[in-house]
């Protein structure tokens, strides 16, 4: 915890973030065309055929959607336990991110989901648990617009983030515990990865992209917030004086 | 010209594949401009404020954050 205290102070933080940022952009840059390049060279599943391309950009965001809220129950506890500010926007600025690529998980999956099984949209375990991280995100959100002293509005969402945290569970073993039409795990399960590398190794480039992707974001979006703080401070200071 | 064509239409299911990547990169795609200019018009503003008012960047500093700003002398 050493590091996270060392990392509370804003000004040290944004001396870091600046010095970073540049170097996970340029590895987001390079993961994400080498990923993608790959993914629409790869073959197609010899069972679901030409839809399962869809898996590409389906997978990684469904990562990143669960990862993300995680990120924010994380921060959040080191925010409310420590009062650390850094945390507190972290989490804060990490939730629209979140929100869209659990909108891209949604809308890939029912585009996958048309041609494979049939249908578009189902209430099967997965698919319900996923989309009410979605509204999960969406209340996140609104609790920060709604609220106007950042305090409050910041252990508000902070307490939401930890008790939502509850759903990224249920929706990782979904597929085990209830007999759900979505196909169960193939790369996180007992006994290694079950698809052939040639369309493992583009969906391994553009998770680790979409990872880059996110704390590229975040340190931006992190720098961004720290100063609009700062602003709406001298403002408010200039008002009195 | 046909291959190109041949491989677009992805077997008939290009109206299920190519939203799929369109609607998720678009994504990443627009958050990331949204992101580089907030970034750059609250950079552009904190610096007028402090050449504006360079004595009050301490106090506005903790206020913004909640600590204190240590530095060394």
């Amino acid at each position: 915890m050493a590091n996270l205290h060392w990392l509370a102070n804003p000004g040290r933080f944004l001396r870091i973030a600046k010095a970073v940022s540049p170097v996970l952009a340029g590895l987001t840059v390079v993961l994400l065309a080498v990923g993608l390049a790959l993914s629409l060279q790869a073959p197609v599943d010899a069972v679901q055929g030409t839809p399962s391309k869809v898996l590409f950009m389906h997978v990684p965001s469904a990562w990143m959607s669960m990862f993300i809220w995680g990120v924010m129950a994380v921060a959040s506890a080191v925010a409310l336990i420590w009062k650390h500010p850094v945390a507190d926007i972290a989490a804060k600025v990490s939730a629209p991110l979140g929100a869209g690529f659990t909108a891209a998980t949604l809308l890939t999956g029912s585009l996958w989901g048309k041609p494979t099984w049939g249908t578009f949209w189902v209430w099967d375990a997965r698919l319900t648990a996923e989309l009410i991280l979605l509204f999960l995100y969406i209340g996140y959100i609104a609790i920060w617009q709604a609220i106007e002293d950042p305090q409050r509005a910041g252990k508000a969402a902070a307490i939401l983030a930890l008790v939502g945290s509850v759903n990224l569970p249920i929706i990782h073993f979904s597929v085990d515990w209830w007999n759900t039409l979505h196909q169960p795990a193939s790369i996180l399960r007992d006994g290694g990865a079950s698809i052939d590398a040639s369309m493992l190794i583009p969906l391994l480039l553009l998770a680790a992209g979409f990872q880059a992707f996110y704390f590229t974001l975040l340190l931006w979006r992190m720098e961004a917030e720290i100063a609009g703080r700062k602003i709406r401070q001298l403002r408010l200071l200039s008002a009195q004086a | 010209m046909n291959a190109l064509f041949d491989y677009l239409a992805m077997g008939g299911f290009a109206w299920f594949i190519w939203p799929a990547y369109a609607f998720t990169l678009g994504f990443m795609i627009w958050i990331t401009v949204a992101t580089v200019r907030s970034l750059r018009a609250n950079r552009r503003t904190l610096e007028q404020l402090e050449q504006a008012a360079p004595h009050r960047q301490r106090r506005a500093q903790r206020a913004a954050t909640g600590t204190a700003e240590v530095q060394a002398p």
